[in-house]
């Protein structure tokens, strides 16, 4: 393909995009259906999701050459929430982090590996914008619930929530979980990927 | 990716056009998440919690219907009825995460709805319609066409590795390298080949995409349009009003 120097975004891009935002719904879905049952374990999917979608993130990260992939990767998965029912706050926050992890990538004309990390944090932090539908929803939905579901269940989560800092924690939490399943990715990309000249 | 519609699935019940279905997705979705569950708009929300059952039914495929109904109707139901009943530790683990998913299974059973009774060519073919252009809609038919080649994979993965007695919960990180590694291989190289099989049926030309679907609206697609028009005339005052 003589296509592959031009700025352009190429068929074969796009169903690179499709096949990891495939790869990093599984992933997001699996996690959060087994660790989500749990108050606490909803709140850990902030680190936990980041961590585990590192790696295939990461080889993701590899085929990344042009501007526009990772928007579009967060646009899809934005919209995929948005028809399995999450609610519409993912995609916002998605396509403000997509874009500032586009301009990160750019800024090292893709190929700075450290920066690649970094962009991944980015990106990990619109993971949090399921939270918002909760934190809005919040104050009616817990006087509704509270009489049916009891102040225990409410102050698991709704509490959390309610408390000024935890939100901004929950930032904080995608993006070092984000960091280090950046590393993680990089390693393995390094020790697997790269030996067998996958990438 | 490119599904043809010659052996399409034409003699389904009930034939709507993929628009239509995609608005009934949205709608379902948007009204159960962001809608208000206080007073009379409780019992208004059993109508677009009712839909996916109906076209489940519509479809044959009473088994799935009675589970998704059972689901429902026990989260719903059940859990209101046994809450005052069970300690706080038993209620802090489960209730809520079952009473909010009453708000999810619906959207997520018409996703599934959705994505069942549509090839990728005529969702491709809506989507031409509409003017979303190639860079959305590419992405998204190959994300659909590879989430049941995901499990396929994972699972003989998942295998193999119990095979070799390797990955049990003692070791996670190594049960993540050990699962991730060959998995991500065999399903990037798949995506290789998909990605060299459709570049040669011409993904790339310029020129426009034909297509051998029948997509249109018919007087269906009219009813369904009318009874949203009626449903959210009763719901959005009763919601506007009730402040």
């Amino acid at each position: 393909m003589s296509t592959n120097n031009s700025k352009k975004l190429t068929g074969k891009d796009f169903i690179n995009i499709g096949v990891f935002t495939a790869i990093y719904l599984a992933v997001t879905m699996v996690v959060s259906c087994t660790l989500g049952m749990i108050p606490l374990g909803y709140m850990a999917l902030s680190i936990v999701v980041p961590i585990i979608g590192g790696i295939p993130m990461m080889l993701f990260y590899a085929k990344v050459k042009k501007f526009g992939m990772l928007l579009i990767f967060e646009i899809i998965f934005g919209l995929v929430m948005i028809f399995t029912g999450m609610g519409f706050y993912l995609l916002i926050w998605g396509v403000v982090t997509g874009l500032i992890a586009e301009l990160i990538m750019k800024g090292g004309k893709y190929s700075s590996a450290n920066l690649c990390v970094l962009s991944y944090a980015v990106l990990s932090v619109s993971v949090s914008g399921n939270y918002v539908n909760q934190l809005t929803a919040s104050s009616e939905w817990v006087a509704e619930k509270a009489t049916t579901f009891g102040e225990a269940y409410m102050s698991a989560t709704q509490g959390y929530l309610s408390i000024w800092w935890v939100f901004p924690l929950l930032i904080l939490l995608c993006f070092i979980g984000g960091l280090i399943g950046g590393f993680l990715g990089k390693a393995v990309l390094k020790k697997h990927f790269k030996r067998s000249g996958l990438v | 990716m490119m599904r043809y519609c010659v052996y399409g699935k034409n003699n389904q019940s009930i034939k709507l056009d993929p628009r239509t279905k995609l608005l009934l997705c949205l709608c379902i979705s948007v009204t159960l998440i962001a809608g208000s569950s206080a007073g009379v708009l409780r019992y208004l929300n059993y109508i677009p919690a009712l839909v996916p059952f109906l076209f489940m039914i519509s479809l044959k495929k009473y088994k799935n219907a009675l589970i998704y109904l059972a689901v429902y109707v026990v989260c719903e139901f059940g859990t209101s009825a046994l809450v005052p009943y069970l300690p706080d530790a038993v209620n802090i683990l489960f209730t809520g995460v079952i009473a909010f998913s009453t708000r999810l299974i619906p959207g997520a059973m018409m996703g599934w709805f959705l994505f069942s009774t549509t090839t990728v060519s005529e969702f491709v073919t809506a989507m031409d319609r509409m003017h979303v252009t190639k860079k959305i809609t590419v992405p998204i038919s190959v994300m659909f066409r590879f989430l049941p080649t995901i499990r396929e994979e994972y699972t003989a993965v998942q295998k193999a590795m119990r095979l070799r007695e390797i990955g049990s919960f003692r070791n996670p990180v190594k049960m993540l390298e050990y699962r991730m590694v060959p998995f991500l291989m065999s399903v990037v190289s798949i995506g290789n080949d998909l990605a060299a099989s459709a570049l040669t049926r011409g993904l790339d030309s310029p020129c426009k995409r034909t297509n051998m679907c029948r997509i249109g609206f018919t007087w269906r697609d009219v009813v369904v349009v009318v009874l949203l028009i009626i449903f959210y005339s009763c719901y959005i005052p009763i919601a506007v009003f009730r402040r």
